[in-house]
């Protein structure tokens, strides 16, 4: 058995109820003991020690108990303070009644035992006493003169046969039991005793001697074996011849019967008197000790009856409080056992309906918030899923979710930015300034919906974004807010544009191109018929008429082959390339004979290599060198400047390529319109150049713009970002188109 | 001085309640149990005691006998052999005498138990000599070699047999100090002859 299981037996009712009978029967014993100590009396010492001991065991295991239920009480257990408290109202009932009950026994006791000793009788017994002896004391004086006068003549006895012979006549003729003679050193000189197995006589002592040898006479009652009394009667002898010794006669004769009997019973009645009135004391204490063990083992046994049924009473209690502290830390499962049929049984049973009833309603709302749970994670899944960038804000312009695919969309990692309004993500993501301008601008507004276009510069460069805003409905808990619905349609738009483009550049080769060679033949045929028919002005005229159609047709076919050209459908191949590489090439290119301009190459050497198609950045270089020497065209001082530098921000890199000239600069209404075909300002020129440079940019993911310097010439920029690879395999499947057109 | 001998009426009626004081008192004139001196020596087939004690009753006690009240003395022997790990205990004895007072002669009778000789004396010290006086006393034992006397040694004690008292007495003789009359063991050497 484990330590604890010991300790909770101990401390369980068996000990307590075994260690109770077990008192009471030896408390019964030892009262038996002391009543009937004749018979049970050699008991009594170990009863008694039975009994305190056990009681003893009591006491501690008492105390055991009150220990812990304070030590319960003081740790806060719920219910040992009442437990505690009806204990002591139980003890108290208990004690009151038996301390008078005590009381009163103890004096009761006190004075029945003291009613059995009346002084009168004491008194009387010490007179029967004293009258008895006074009556033996004459017996005796009596009996020693008789013994005297018998003696007479002994001491004329002179040999020892007459001698025996006269002390047997002596008992006989008398009645003596024994008689001997004895010499003055006590020596034994004859004897005769009646009972013949005693043969040696008893001898008088050294000091009875003594006493007759001063002279005086020996005379005693001595009480026998058999409690009967004996007289022994010492004398000496003095003989008439002075010369002979002197004797000693050493008489023993019992007490006559009358006498003997009323001394015993005087004797008797004395001695019980006296022996019981020395008990008075011990009596008292004896029986006041075995009522006090009694009382004790009683008060013991209702202490612990007190403990066991304030235990019981508590029991339900306790369980109802532990119940609700269980229930109040989420417990709802609590049932509690229903032991009683009482109230307190029906308080039970309502708390173990109360904790189903929660449970049931817990179980319920688990389950709607499962549900609620599982509609989330279906939703946020979809959301996840969804190509679309999904953003929520609240009324002050938070955010509050988003999708992955705003995050991949934006090109930002906008999941740390939750809580963060759009001011914020406006300082944090500055190239999506527009983008959250539009959004704050609705929130401004309180738009209800609104759908918009807007443009930003991240780090893939130029990308349209569009985005659809909802005002959300409030409720209790969400005070409302929007939900922006946005996706990238750069490529898109791009793919769109690619394929008008496309269509206009066939339908320009189909429609144009196919009358142009009859014309041509046309114009030829008229010259070779009717040159030779005409006079020389009109030859003249004829030749020159004929040759500006002819030129104008090739011209229009080298437009148009341009235009075929630009549509014509082409796979990109991209290679890892140092763009500084690229230019030095292509501007060792316009150097020398017939370039007036003068370039200038500012290379950035920490520029890393890219991922692009050699060829069509060659073209797009071309172009705007073409451009930037005709914008020169004229000039005396001629300048281009090309700059190139790897720009690093917080979330995108990228490598810029600017192209600057001290020409006149772009018309500032052209400036908007620049890139898209057809638009330019030279005489020469399909003004296709710039819009080859920004379609080869844009499938390259980058951005182009133009502006003018301050105070003289233009500038061309040109940003493609790092990330050409992933922006490569976005463009795999998109139209590309190269040329070789001059601007 | 705390008695419970003195023949006072108030006393008696409330000695229950002070004799737990008694544990700790103790009388003016203490009885005592001693066994003073003691010869043992080899017999055939016996061990023969001469022993002299002192037993002295304190005045409780005396007051006990005098009002009738027996009193039973116990002298306790044992002989044994010595052994190189553990004496072996070859006997043991009891003798038992009873001393009462006789009001009606104002004698003493001592009866000796085992034999059951009576003989009365006039005074209590004559009578209690007459007990703590042994006499040639013979303990039958085997003696397994006669010569080597200092393998045998004798204890011996003598005490007063509280569970022999009247009932009602016996809880203060074992609360009370003036009723513990024990000598204690005390230990003999058992010779190969008396001494001269």
């Amino acid at each position: 058995m484990e330590r604890r299981d010991l300790t909770r037996f101990l401390m369980g009712p068996v000990p307590a109820v075994v260690l109770s009978t077990l008192l009471i029967v030896t408390l019964a014993m030892l009262s038996a003991a002391a009543l009937h100590s004749e018979v049970y009396g050699v008991y009594y010492s170990a009863l008694l020690g039975v009994s305190v001991v056990g009681i003893i065991a009591l006491m501690v295991l008492i105390a055991a108990h009150v220990y812990r239920m304070v030590l319960q009480m003081r740790a806060g257990i719920l219910g040992s303070r009442l437990t505690l408290k009806l204990i002591g109202i139980y003890v108290l009932l208990a004690i009151i009644p038996l301390a008078v009950v005590y009381y009163i026994s103890v004096q009761f006791l006190h004075r029945g035992i003291d009613s059995w000793f009346d002084v009168r009788i004491e008194q009387a017994l010490d007179d029967a006493l004293l009258l008895g002896r006074t009556s033996l004391e004459a017996v005796k004086e009596e009996r020693v003169k008789r013994v005297q006068n018998l003696a007479t003549g002994l001491d004329l006895v002179n040999s020892k046969q007459a001698m025996v012979r006269a002390l047997d006549d002596l008992r006989e003729q008398a009645g003596f039991t024994e008689v001997t003679l004895l010499s003055q050193d006590g020596r034994i000189i004859a004897s005769s005793n009646l009972y013949t197995g005693s043969l040696i006589p008893n001898r008088p002592s050294i000091s009875v001697l003594s006493r007759l040898r001063q002279g005086e006479i020996y005379a005693n009652l001595e009480p026998t074996g058999d409690e009967n009394l004996e007289l022994q009667i010492v004398i000496p002898i003095y003989p008439l011849d002075v010369k002979q010794p002197v004797r000693i006669l050493q008489v023993r004769e019992p007490l006559p019967l009358r006498y003997s009997k009323l001394g015993k019973s005087v004797e008797t009645a004395s001695t019980e008197f006296n022996k019981l009135a020395y008990l008075r004391g011990p009596l008292k204490l004896s029986f006041v000790l075995t009522l006090t063990l009694v009382t004790l083992m009683t008060l013991l046994i209702a202490v612990w009856a007190a403990i066991f049924s304030a235990r019981a009473l508590t029991a339900p209690l306790r369980d109802l409080a532990e119940g609700t502290r269980a229930v109040t830390q989420g417990e709802y499962d609590k049932q509690l056992p229903e032991s009683s049929s009482d109230e307190l049984g029906v308080l039970v049973k309502s708390f173990n309906k109360m904790t189903r009833k929660i449970k049931q309603a817990q179980t319920v709302a688990r389950r709607s918030q499962q549900e609620t749970e599982d509609q989330r994670t279906y939703l946020e899944t979809v959301l996840t899923h969804l190509s679309s960038g999904v953003l929520s804000f609240d009324v002050k312009g938070s955010l509050r979710t988003l999708n992955s695919a705003a995050s991949d969309i934006l090109l930002v990692n906008l999941k740390q930015d939750i809580g963060s309004t759009l001011k914020n993500l406006n300082t944090s993501y500055s190239q999506l300034e527009p983008f959250f301008n539009v959004i704050q601008n609705a929130i401004d507004n309180e738009i209800p919906e609104w759908r918009t276009e807007v443009t930003v510069v991240g780090a893939r460069g130029r990308q349209v974004i569009t985005s659809r805003g909802t005002k959300m409905g409030a409720s209790k808990r969400r005070g409302g807010g929007y939900v922006v619905v946005f996706d990238d349609v750069t490529k898109l738009i791009q793919a769109q544009r690619d394929a008008a483009w496309g269509e206009v550049a066939r339908r320009l080769a189909h429609e144009i191109k196919n009358p142009l060679t009859p014309i041509q033949l046309s114009a030829e045929r008229i010259r070779h018929r009717c040159m030779s028919k005409l006079d020389k002005d009109e030859q003249e005229t004829l030749d020159r008429a004929t040759r500006t159609i002819s030129e104008q047709v090739e011209s229009m076919k080298s437009m148009v082959n341009a235009f075929s050209n630009y549509a014509q459908l082409k796979q990109m191949q991209p290679e890892q390339m140092d763009l500084n590489q690229l230019v030095e090439d292509v501007v060792e290119l316009y150097r020398g004979e017939g370039n007036a301009a003068v370039l200038d190459l500012n290379l950035d050497n920490r520029l890393p290599l890219i991922l692009a198609d050699r060829s069509r950045l060659r073209q797009v270089l071309n172009n705007l060198l073409t451009n930037a020497r005709d914008a020169l065209a004229g000039n005396k001082n001629q300048r281009i400047e090309l700059d190139t530098r790897f720009v690093q921000e917080a979330d995108r890199s990228y490598v810029e390529l600017t192209v600057l000239d001290n020409g006149p600069g772009f018309q500032e209404e052209l400036l908007g319109r620049l890139f898209e075909p057809y638009v330019t300002t030279k005489e020469k020129g399909n003004g296709l150049g710039l819009a080859i440079v920004k379609k080869i940019v844009e499938e390259h993911g980058g951005a182009v713009w133009a502006q003018n310097r301050k105070g003289v010439g233009a500038s061309l920029t040109i940003q493609l970002p790092m990330d050409v690879q992933k922006n490569r395999s976005d463009n795999d499947n998109l139209v590309s188109q190269s040329g070789d057109i001059q601007a | 001085m705390v008695s419970i001998m003195l023949p006072c009426r108030k006393f008696k009626r409330y000695a229950p309640m002070v004799l737990m004081g008694l544990l700790v008192a103790t009388s003016a004139v203490a009885g005592e149990f001693r066994v003073k001196n003691t010869q043992a020596w080899l017999a055939d087939k016996a061990v023969i005691v001469t022993a002299d004690m002192d037993l002295v009753l304190g005045e409780d006690v005396e007051a006990a006998l005098t009002s009738g009240i027996p009193l039973d003395i116990l002298i306790e022997f044992a002989v044994y052999r010595a052994r190189w790990f553990w004496d072996k205990r070859l006997g043991q004895w009891t003798l038992r005498a009873q001393v009462k007072y006789h009001a009606l002669s104002g004698l003493y009778i001592v009866t000796l138990q085992n034999s059951g000789e009576s003989r009365s004396f006039a005074t209590q010290s004559r009578a209690l000599k007459y007990v703590g006086t042994l006499d040639r006393v013979s303990l039958p034992v085997t003696i397994e070699n006669k010569a080597d006397s200092n393998q045998y040694w004798l204890e011996m004690r003598v005490l007063m047999d509280v569970e022999a008292l009247p009932v009602p007495l016996r809880p203060l003789a074992y609360l009370a100090t003036p009723w513990h009359l024990n000598s204690d063991w005390t230990r003999w050497s058992v010779e190969t002859s008396p001494a001269s």
